[in-house]
């Protein structure tokens, strides 16, 4: 009678509650009732509603499931070579291995058998996809796109009778039925819960412990190491130009991003220089050993610069430029300017332009020498 | 005893190490609403462990300091006066008349929107980053969680795309290659659609790749599970705005509609304070999927209520005005402009 009256307080708190679009189309043959009115998943039967967390095994996921003694109990002395050696075939008997602990503890119930019998198909499935590959590792036969079930723990939306529930579930790329962990319905806007469980305590550390080891076995065969060492090349390329190249306006930033060719994993190999000012001293050829220098503002019109290395650790370009000095008596002066520089963080020579320049003058005309250095990257250098 | 790991992936502005104090202030008092964190101060840092990931450094060294060093270098030189502005400008000096936002956090958004190498710049920080996290709770077997916010959205959207895409990553970052799959992505004032690559930053993939209501950025593909949270309030996100049509689970949008005042409904805080959202992503980030029983659910709401007492009216109608009638149109840089400017005078006000 007490049954009765929740689930039908729950289907009347439900009638109003909010509703959710499915996340993929379950199965017939999962989504079902049970002939005397019981919510059913898969053919597994829902236990009485509660009004809380049925906490773990059942809501538990990640480290602190793995820290706990049902799931150590199932798991200990399993697996040895877990992480990036780990073969196929290891992949397969280890969760055979780990199959037979949990059927040894499950008992003889009907909930009992059809895990196992799920759990089994699983096991085979995963087998079966693996075949082709032998003892090759795990890992290379996941790059080839073998597409494991396991691994795949997913929530699902599923009609439970009346009412809209989310199914705690694992294996979600598999043919074969799920198992259900667990239920839960919002019944209110207020986020207020109610759960169902479909599994007794000891059979529920089994199958969470079994789609959370798949899990484990196959995230620990993810190479992030030679990624690592290629991100960290690209970063300290990307670095190099942004940061110690050859110093961009932010026109020639605009320009540069429209022109030169890159991507976020190839940083450019050359950049144009564009209206480009800056501040350098000039002095005059045919005067050379008078060492008189004038100070200038130097404005590279035009030019192009190139980076070598795969980080991008050096930069050589030549631009067209206009200079003009303090004496106005040394009139404008034009020519070419070669830069080059290093870009690592540690280089001797962060950045230097030298340019000879034709002037002509009030009194005399003739080659000056223009010579730029990026003082604020030589003094800030670390 | 090993712990989730939660990344943090901030907004626009400068953001120093140790930025994500008062997010993690935030998540760590909203915990203790909940069993088994109300009674144990401790319990929630032996649980999660935090990781910042920043990008500002890109806009910060890349460009503004560049800019300020190769304009201040000029600062002494007679240059007419047109052109002096804009030097004194880009040099940021006492008598520039630009505000010092516009540097701090306009200009990170104009680059990431317009600039295409600095977007790039920026996806090979955070990849680099993302990959060195994956390493560390790799070794500690723990599950990788990602939270972030605002433009910090956009820039883990484009991220994870190109991480899973590219020949030298996309075997430890595409799970249909076996490469990892993050656990759970929560975006919050998700702006990935209006700061949408114009262009692909990507030789592998192209930019129709990168339209979030199609990306690979959904749950059961690059992340197990997707949470949106989102103010219905928060202009920056009026405009394309992000709603997918996708299922829950594993999508998980959430609504938030109170604030205390205008100039926070944006903030992570405000939106991550609501108790639904707040759950939702504490259940992720501890793995504790039971958690925030209707009890403590109700001391939580009223706890909401009291803090923040205001919502709805016709706040920020005037923005909704400069966005009709089709709020799904890709915003001209003038138009974007004068957004960005009515916004902040709305705030001011």
């Amino acid at each position: 009678m007490r049954l009765a009256c929740a689930v039908i307080l729950l289907a009347a708190a439900c009638s109003t509650g909010p509703r959710s679009s499915r996340a993929f189309a379950i199965p017939a043959r999962e989504a079902a009732q049970d002939p005397q009115g019981v919510p059913a998943f898969a053919g597994f039967l829902a236990k009485e509603p509660e009004a809380k967390d049925p906490g773990e095994p059942y809501t538990v996921t990640g480290p602190h499931l793995r820290d706990k003694a049902g799931y150590l109990d199932l798991t200990r002395d399993l697996a040895v070579r877990i992480g990036p050696t780990l073969t196929c075939g290891d992949y397969v008997a280890t969760l055979q291995q780990l199959l037979g602990r949990i059927e040894a503890k499950a008992g003889a119930k009907p909930e009992a058998e059809r895990a196992i019998a799920t759990l089994q198909a699983l096991v085979g499935e995963e087998r079966t996809k693996l075949a082709p590959h032998g003892d090759r590792p795990l890992a290379t036969a996941m790059s080839d796109r073998v597409g494991l079930v396991g691994g795949q723990a997913v929530d699902v939306s599923d009609g439970l009778g009346s009412t809209q529930w989310w199914v705690v579930t694992g294996f979600g790329g598999s043919a074969a039925p799920r198992i259900p962990m667990v239920a839960k319905a919002t019944v209110d806007d207020r986020g207020t819960e109610v759960w169902r469980r479909f599994l007794d305590q000891d059979l529920a550390w089994g199958v969470a412990t079994f789609f959370d080891f798949a899990d484990r076995l196959q995230r620990a065969t993810v190479d992030v190491d030679s990624a690592i060492v290629s991100l960290g090349q690209n970063n300290t390329a990307w670095q190099n130009y942004l940061q110690r190249g050859y110093p961009q306006y932010p026109w020639e930033n605009f320009a540069n991003s429209a022109l030169v060719s890159s991507a976020w994993d190839r940083a450019p190999n050359h950049q144009f220089v564009l209206l480009h000012p800056e501040l350098g001293v000039v002095f005059d050829v045919d005067r050379a050993d008078s060492a008189d220098l004038s100070v200038a503002l130097l404005v590279h019109a035009l030019g192009y610069i190139y980076y070598g290395g795969d980080d991008r650790s050096w930069f050589l370009g030549a631009s067209a430029t206009g200079s003009l000095t303090e004496d106005e008596g040394d009139g404008f002066g034009y020519g070419l300017t070669l830069h080059c520089g290093s870009t690592n963080a540690g280089g001797v020579l962060p950045h230097i332009s030298v340019g000879l320049l034709w002037h002509e003058g009030v009194d005399d005309d003739g080659f000056q020498v223009s010579i730029g250095i990026d003082l604020v990257r030589l003094l800030d250098r670390k | 005893m090993a712990k989730n790991h939660v990344l943090l992936i901030h907004g626009i502005g400068a953001h120093g190490k140790g930025w994500s104090a008062g997010w993690q202030q935030c998540l760590r008092e909203n915990a203790e609403s909940f069993d088994p964190y109300a009674n144990d101060a401790k319990a929630f840092d032996a649980d999660v462990a935090f990781a910042e990931i920043t990008y500002d450094q890109v806009f910060e060294q890349g460009f503004r300091q560049r800019w300020q060093s190769l304009a201040g270098a000029l600062a002494d030189v007679a240059l007419p006066s047109a052109v002096r502005t804009v030097f004194s400008e880009l040099a940021q000096s006492p008598d520039a008349r630009l505000p010092h936002s516009l540097w701090t956090h306009g200009l990170d958004a104009i680059l990431w929107y317009a600039v295409g190498q600095a977007r790039q710049a920026v996806i090979a920080a955070v990849a680099l980053q993302l990959a060195e996290a994956l390493r560390r709770a790799q070794r500690d077997e723990a599950d990788v969680h990602i939270l972030s916010h605002s433009l910090g959205t956009s820039v883990v959207h484009d991220t994870l795309l190109c991480l899973a895409a590219a020949p030298d990553t996309k075997k430890a970052f595409d799970p249909k290659l076996g490469g990892q799959r993050w656990t759970s992505y929560v975006s919050v004032a998700n702006v990935s659609r209006v700061m949408g690559a114009l262009a692909s930053p990507s030789d592998d993939l192209a930019v129709a790749d990168f339209r979030p209501h199609s990306s690979r950025v959904q749950g059961k593909d690059l992340v197990s599970t997707f949470v949106n949270v989102r103010h219905q309030l928060d202009p920056f996100t009026f405009p394309r705005r992000f709603k997918p049509e996708w299922a829950s689970p594993p999508y998980w949008p959430i609504e938030v509609d109170r604030f205390d005042e205008p100039a926070h409904i944006h903030d992570l805080e405000t939106q991550m304070d609501h108790p639904l959202a707040a759950r939702t992503c504490l259940r992720l980030f501890t793995g504790r999927k039971g958690m925030g029983s209707k009890t403590e659910m109700d001391a939580a709401w009223r706890r909401y209520d009291q803090k923040y007492g205001r919502s709805g009216g016709n706040l920020f109608g005037s923005l909704r005005l400069l966005l009709e009638p089709d709020a799904e149109r890709l915003l001209g840089p003038g138009e974007f402009a004068r957004y960005v400017i009515a916004y902040g005078k709305e705030v001011l006000a």
